[in-house]
């Protein structure tokens, strides 16, 4: 019998990622949003129905959401019974490099949590993205791992996310399909597609009203969301990003505009 | 053994100046008058002292030690009558418990006679006796049934009536993968190198927020799309509860100075482990020790079992060091690492005395999973006795029928039966398996559970819809 007794790996190695889904055109986004009108009215514009929603960007106290949180669970409940999994991290790669970034051999998205992440050609995950969700094991052991929602992997994601909804948002800076390197860091590193550039072009002359328009904005959330999320949930965020940053530069806003799409539940959680 | 005493006087004086340090001087002082209390890990402590201090620390030693090569040793006729192996070559010593139950140690045992307080022993502890696999056995260890569940660490954190759930269960600094457990949302498999990268990268970016616009408005969506009865739903709900504790566990984590230089890697995962405890971010750790250099503790092949000594005086070292680490590292003002730690070191399963068909001296060992040693001390642990015991003593020993039946070919050792009122083993020789009867790991769980006093609706059961298991009541401080 043979255990690992350490998986600490100290340099990137390349990504390879099986499975993709066909690219889908801005076009065809933009096509669906005009069909699916504001998207407030509960249409859906994602591949599955979900109930009436009411709260849309209000600050929730914590007691409420505490007692929000507590309901699945009873006592003798176990904890990780009947509670979906992320995507996990390749799927997450995956959609981000289908999606926003052109695929490159030497990057992935754990590039943001410091260089000790990465997957292998096996699609083996290591470091840090292995706490975000990854399938593991042979045969009776295998199972996806580390895939519920906990403080730890809810730090994780918020890092990593944050880190790459600004680099996303770099673009409008420039101009440049290729975001100026952060200070901290070497090298230009991801090039955006060209899909994603002609969603967020538009939104990038926030706070003019151009971009504050069902079509920029809806443009932009089909970018990132494609169909995975009900309509409800882009008419909370425009209502959102509208009320929020109506008198913000696109530098302070669209970071977070961009946050608040990548960390929503519909781009994380399997369905 | 007159160094062992010395040792031990060390260890008092040691204990006793972070106490009278602290109450005079304060954390400074201390620090200023003993140095490697705050050199190592560069430990922050505890700003405040709080009741519900309490941290269970699990080793772990994967592959099934053999209980023979430290505290339940067999005498050198049973290796001349050709049953047990033993490569140690001197004939075991006696190591007599403050309870007056006594047992067999080699000298990679009696090696720790210098710390002998800090833990009870407790031999002949029953695994899952109808599995003889690794996971099986694993599973069983944390979880109580031989085919995974709950562990029992979660609950330290989330069933003890007024103490304050921390931000997480547990750490795993070993990506401890084998047993299959279903309540580890809350768990990290963090080491020591993922630690330190985590740190560093959170302080160069700001870490997610207590508050703001955008994360009041992810928050919002989370417990909006909780508004179901599905596992979508659930997540949802996990991830709002989630998003609420990941703050406060982000200052904790960015505060983790990890010395990734340290090459032991039980002092590694000891500095990784505290570190956690003293900024409250988990209830628990998870440590695991590989011993050998390239010798397998999972000894099936005779070169492998001829090197168990040099395994075990491993072994030994590695429990010095967690027991010298936590007495050594101050908590708080008041308190060291180990006045508020309990400690768990184990292994799945022991192992057969010898394989057929082979020379006892060119022989490998097989998984016995009807014998285990567990040490338990720290916290609410009384430190120094013997409880349990197992069978084949001697040669000549009359097995019970259950032993028997288990064990037709007398390959392993075994429990002997326990008395919980006297808290003894006993040489009763049942003819039927009873789990009642002996000293089980359900017992050793839910002695753990009473210290740290989780709900008895926790306890683990002896047997499905059977009755709960003992507490091993003496152990209590």
């Amino acid at each position: 019998m043979t255990f690992l007794s350490d998986r600490n790996i100290t340099e990137v190695r390349n990504v390879s990622i099986f499975h993709r889904t066909t690219t889908a055109s801005i076009l065809l986004a933009a096509t669906l949003a005009t069909a699916c009108g504001s998207g407030n009215d509960g249409q859906i514009i994602g591949r599955k129905q979900t109930l009436e929603l009411n709260n849309n960007g209000a600050d929730p106290t914590g007691e409420d959401a505490n007692r929000e949180a507590a309901r699945p669970l009873t006592s003798d409940t176990p904890i990780n019974e009947g509670i979906a999994n992320y995507r996990g991290y390749l799927a997450i790669n995956a959609l981000v490099m289908d999606r926003m970034i052109v695929e490159q051999p030497w990057f992935n998205i754990g590039y943001y949590l410091n260089g000790f992440s990465f997957s292998s050609g096996d699609d083996t995950v290591e470091g840090l993205p292995a706490l975000l969700g990854h399938y593991e094991g042979n045969g009776l052991d295998s199972g996806f791992r580390n895939g519920k929602p906990n403080a730890i992997n809810v730090v994780l994601y918020h890092l990593l996310m944050s880190s790459l909804a600004v680099d996303l948002a770099s673009r409008c800076a420039t101009g440049s399909p290729t975001p100026p390197p952060a200070p901290d860091r070497p090298g230009p590193m991801i090039t955006l597609r060209p899909e994603f550039r002609a969603a967020i072009a538009p939104v990038c002359a926030w706070p003019e009203t151009t971009a504050m328009s069902d079509e920029a904005l809806l443009g932009l959330w089909l970018a990132v969301m494609k169909f995975d999320a009900p309509s409800t949930e882009f008419a909370a965020w425009k209502e959102f990003v509208r009320s929020e940053y109506s008198s913000r530069t696109a530098a302070e806003s669209l970071p977070d505009m961009l946050l608040a799409i990548l960390m929503n539940p519909h781009f994380l959680i399997q369905k | 053994m007159c160094n062992n005493h010395d040792n031990k006087a060390q260890t008092i004086n040691r204990r006793a100046a972070v106490r009278l340090g602290f109450n005079t001087l304060g954390a400074a002082g201390v620090a200023a008058m003993l140095p490697s209390m705050r050199s190592r890990g560069g430990l922050a402590l505890a700003e405040t002292s709080r009741a519900d201090d309490h941290f269970l620390l699990q080793v772990m030693i994967p592959g099934g030690l053999d209980a023979t090569s430290l505290f339940d040793a067999r005498p050198l006729a049973m290796t001349a009558a050709g049953l047990q192996t033993n490569h140690f070559g001197a004939e075991p010593t006696t190591w007599t418990g403050t309870n007056g139950e006594s047992c067999l140690a080699t000298s990679a045992g009696q090696s720790l006679h210098n710390i002998r307080n800090d833990f009870s022993i407790l031999n002949g502890v029953l695994m899952a006796t109808t599995f003889d696999g690794h996971d099986q056995n694993t599973n069983y260890f944390v979880t109580g049934n031989p085919f995974g569940g709950e562990y029992f660490l979660p609950h330290l954190n989330n069933d003890v009536p007024n103490a304050r759930p921390m931000p997480l269960d547990y750490i795993d600094t070993g990506f401890f993968g084998m047993a299959s457990i279903t309540n580890s949302s809350a768990s990290a498999p963090l080491n020591s190198f993922s630690a330190r990268n985590l740190a560093q990268r959170l302080t160069a970016v700001a870490p997610i927020p207590e508050s703001s616009p955008v994360m009041n408005f992810i928050r919002a969506r989370y417990m909006a799309n909780a508004n179901g009865g599905g596992k979508f739903s659930a997540a949802s709900a996990e991830l709002n509860r989630a998003s609420r504790k990941a703050p406060e566990l982000a200052v904790q984590l960015q505060g983790l100075e990890i010395d990734t230089s340290e090459e032991d890697r039980v002092r590694q995962s000891m500095n990784l482990a505290m570190q956690v405890f003293a900024a409250r971010a988990s209830r628990g750790a998870l440590i695991q020790f590989f011993p050998g250099n390239n010798v397998q503790v999972d000894a099936h092949d005779p070169v492998s079992n001829a090197r168990q000594p040099e395994l075990a005086n491993e072994v030994a070292r590695a429990i010095q060091t967690v027991f010298a680490m936590l007495r050594e590292t101050p908590f708080d003002a008041t308190r060291s690492m180990l006045d508020v730690t309990t400690v768990l070191i184990g292994t799945e399963f022991s192992r057969t005395m010898r394989q057929l068909g082979l020379a006892i001296d060119a022989s490998g060992t097989d998984h016995n999973p009807l014998t285990n040693t567990i040490l338990i001390g720290g916290k609410g642990i009384r430190g120094g006795m013997v409880l349990g015991a197992s069978d084949y003593a001697t040669p000549e020993e009359t097995l019970s029928r259950v032993h028997t039946t288990l064990d037709p070919a007398r390959l392993k050792i075994m429990g002997r039966t326990f008395d919980f009122e006297t808290m003894r083993s006993t040489t009763a020789t049942p003819a039927s398996f009873n789990p009642g009867q002996y000293l089980t790991m359900n017992s050793v769980a839910n002695t753990i559970y009473d210290v740290f006093g989780v709900k008895t609706e926790r306890h683990w059961l002896l047997e499905r819809n059977g009755s709960r298991a003992r507490v091993l009541t003496s152990l209590r401080a």
